[in-house]
C-alpha cells in the first residue's frame, strides 16, 4: 500500500531564461511501513521536495498524494488539520518550546488537536526512545541527542501517516547521531510508522530500508 | 433528483390524506366514495411512478457501477469520479482502493518468487563449483596411472572442496532460520567482553598468519542484553571480512563504547575500504565486491549477522574510506532502558 504518492512533481521559480529548476518532474511512492532515505547534496532540491511532501509549499505542477488525499486540492484550512494530524515532522533543530517540560513538549500536538493523549501509547513511545525518566525536565536540561529524541517522540504521537525529517542528525556529533538515527529507525518499525528522510550523508541513510538519490531536481537511480 | 425523491411520495401521501379527510367530512356519501377512489387510484398512480422511477434508477447506478469496475479491470484511469458527492463517485473510489491494494499483493508476491528464484539459483551455482571440482579429482583417482603421491593430493582437494560444501550448506541453513524466526535467541545480561573473546577464537590464527595487531580496548564490566553465541558468531563474521580484506601488517582495533541508549562494538581495519554508495549492498545475500572475487567466501557473513543483531533489537552501521579502511559499529540495545 502506497502511503505516499509523488506523481511528475515539479517546483520552478522565476520565469525562462532564468528559471530555476528546483524539481523537475519527481514520480516516487513510498510504502507503507518503510523507511525510506533520499539523499542528495546542498541545492539538489531534496529540501524542497520535503516541503511538498509537507504540504509546507505547493509544486508548480504534478501531484502530491499521502494516505490517499491529494495535497493540491486542499484549502489552507484543510491542509492545516491535514498536516497536524496526518504529519510529523522532525527537524534539524529539534524545536522543542523550551519554557515547556518535554512531556507537555510531546503531548503538544495531540492537545492542539483539541483530543486527549493517549497515555499508554505515550509510554510505548518514550520507552523506546529511552525518556521515561525525563519527561519532568525542560529542554535546556537535556542533552543535543535527548532533545532531537524528544521531537522525535513528539512526531509520532499522533501517530500521522508518515514521518517526515530533514537532516535530523545535522546538529549531532557522529556518535549520537548514529544512535539517534537507530532510535528512529527501532520507532518506525515498532510503530509500523513510514519514514521519509531527507539527508545529505550517506552515513545515517544507510539505516534506511530504501536509498534514493536526488540531483538537480531529478531523480537518480532507486537503491534498495 | 432529491427533489424527486420526496416529492413524490410525499404529493402522494398528502392527496390521499387530504382525499380521505375530505371525503369522509365534506362530501355526501356516494360522491365521497368516488372521491375516495379517486384519489386512491391517484396515489396508487403517484406510487407506482415512484416505484419505477427508483428502479430505473437502481438500475443506472449499478450499470455506471459495472461499468466503472470494467473500466478498472481494463486498466483505464478516469478522474472524473474522484471526490465527488454522488453514491457512484463512493463506490468506484472504494473499488479503486481495492484494485491497488490487490495489485501490490500481485507484486509483493511475484516479487517473493523472483527472490526466491534467485536463491535457487545463486545457490545451485554456488553448489556446482565444488561439486564438479569433486568429480574431476575423483576421475583423476580413479585412473589407475595416477602415482602415489598425486593420489594423496587429489585426496586433500577433495577433503576441502567437502568441507566447502558442507560450509555452505550449513551458512543457508543458518540464514534461512534466521530469517524465517526459527532461531531461539538465549538472551543474557552478560560481558561484552566474553562474547568478544569467543568470536577472535575463530580467526585468530589467521589474523597471526597476516601479522595483522589486534587491539581490544574494552572495560570487562560492561554487559549487556545479548546471545553470547549468536553475537559472537555476527562479530565473527565481521572479523573474518576484516582480516580478510586487510593486507599484511595491518591492524584492526576493537573498541567497546558503552552509550545511553546502545553499547556500540566498534571494529576497524586498515583494509581496502567500501565505496560509501556500496554500504548497503555489503549486507545483501551472496554480494561480493567485483574486486574480491578471487577471495575465499559467500557472500552471506554479513547478511547473517545482520539478522542476528537485528533479532535481538540492535543494527550495524558502516564507515569507510577506500584505501584507508572501514569501521563496523554494531549497536546493542541497553535493556535497563527498556
Amino acid at each position: 500500500m502506497n502511503i505516499l504518492q509523488t506523481t511528475n512533481l515539479t517546483k520552478y521559480y522565476g520565469e525562462e531564461p532564468v528559471q530555476v529548476k528546483a524539481l523537475d518532474g519527481i514520480t516516487l511512492a513510498v510504502e507503507q511501513g518503510s523507511f525510506t532515505a533520499i539523499v542528495g547534496t546542498s541545492g539538489s532540491g531534496k529540501s524542497t521536495l520535503l516541503h511538498m511532501l509537507g504540504g509546507l509549499d505547493t509544486p508548480t505542477g504534478g501531484s502530491v498524494m499521502v494516505d490517499g488525499q491529494e495535497l493540491c486540492r486542499m484549502k489552507r484550512s484543510e491542509l492545516t488539520i491535514f498536516r497536524r494530524r496526518k504529519i510529523g515532522f522532525v527537524f534539524q533543530n529539534y524545536n522543542l518550546i523550551p519554557n515547556l517540560t518535554v512531556y507537555d513538549n510531546i503531548v503538544l500536538p495531540v492537545e492542539l488537536d483539541g483530543r486527549s493523549v493517549d497515555i499508554s501509547y505515550f509510554h510505548e513511545i518514550t520507552a523506546v526512545l529511552g525518556l521515561s525518566d525525563k519527561l519532568q525536565r525542560k529542554p535546556n536540561k537535556l542533552s543535543g541527542g535527548q532533545q532531537q529524541r524528544a521531537a522525535i517522540a513528539r512526531a509520532l504521537i499522533t501517530k500521522p501517516a508518515i514521518l517526515l525529517t530533514d537532516e535530523p542528525t545535522g546538529n549531532l556529533d557522529s556518535h549520537t547521531s548514529q544512535e539517534v538515527i537507530g532510535l528512529l529507525q527501532a520507532a518506525g518499525k515498532k510503530f509500523h510508522q513510514t519514514i521519509v528522510m531527507i539527508t545529505h550523508n550517506d552515513e545515517i541513510a544507510q539505516i534506511a530500508d530504501r536509498i534514493i538519490r536526488i540531483e538537480d531536481g531529478r531523480l537518480a537511480e532507486s537503491r534498495w | 433528483m432529491k427533489v424527486y425523491k420526496y416529492a413524490l411520495p410525499g404529493a402522494g401521501i398528502l392527496l390521499s390524506a387530504t382525499g380521505c379527510i375530505l371525503a369522509f367530512t365534506q362530501i355526501p356519501e356516494s360522491v365521497g366514495r368516488a372521491v375516495l377512489l379517486i384519489i386512491l387510484l391517484l396515489f396508487g398512480i403517484l406510487d407506482m411512478g415512484y416505484y419505477f422511477y427508483f428502479r430505473r434508477k437502481f438500475i443506472d447506478f449499478s450499470e455506471e457501477v459495472c461499468c466503472h469496475a470494467e473500466r478498472i479491470m481494463r486498466n483505464e484511469e478516469d478522474r472524473t469520479q474522484h471526490n465527488q458527492e454522488t453514491l457512484v463517485s463512493k463506490v468506484v473510489m472504494e473499488l479503486e482502493k481495492m484494485d491497488e491494494v490487490m495489485q501490490s499483493r500481485l507484486s509483493e508476491s511475484s516479487r517473493e518468487k523472483e527472490n526466491l528464484q534467485k536463491i535457487i539459483s545463486d545457490t545451485a551455482h554456488q553448489v556446482k563449483t565444488p561439486l564438479t571440482s569433486i568429480r574431476m579429482y575423483h576421475d583423476m583417482l580413479s585412473d589407475p596411472d595416477t602415482d602415489v603421491n598425486e593420489k594423496e593430493r587429489f585426496m586433500d582437494i577433495i577433503r576441502q572442496q567437502l568441507e566447502k560444501l558442507e560450509f555452505l550448506i550449513d551458512s543457508l541453513i543458518k540464514s534461512s532460520r534466521l530469517e524465517n524466526d526459527m532461531i531461539r535467541l538465549n538472551m543474557e545480561n552478560s560481558s561484552v567482553f566474553h562474547t568478544l573473546e569467543i568470536s577472535l577464537n575463530g580467526m585468530i590464527t589467521k589474523a597471526e598468519r597476516k601479522k595483522i595487531d589486534i587491539t581490544i580496548h574494552c572495560n570487562p564490566a560492561v554487559k549487556v542484553m545479548h546471545d553470547a553465541k549468536w553475537t559472537a558468531e555476527a562479530l565473527g563474521n565481521i572479523l573474518d571480512n576484516a582480516v580478510k580484506y586487510t593486507p599484511e601488517r595491518g591492524n584492526i582495533r576493537i573498541d567497546v563504547i558503552p552509550g545511553e541508549m546502545y553499547v556500540e562494538i566498534k571494529i576497524q581495519d586498515t583494509g581496502k575500504g567500501i565505496a560509501a554508495g556500496s554500504y548497503n549492498d555489503i549486507f545483501k545475500r551472496f554480494y561480493r565486491e567485483a574486486s574480491v572475487s578471487k577471495e575465499e567466501g559467500l557472500g552471506l557473513g554479513l547478511y547473517i549477522s545482520r539478522n542476528i543483531i537485528s533479532l535481538q533489537g540492535g543494527y550495524i552501521m558502516v564507515h569507510s574510506v577506500p584505501g584507508q579502511g572501514s569501521s563496523f559499529s554494531i549497536f546493542l540495545p541497553n535493556r535497563k532502558n527498556i
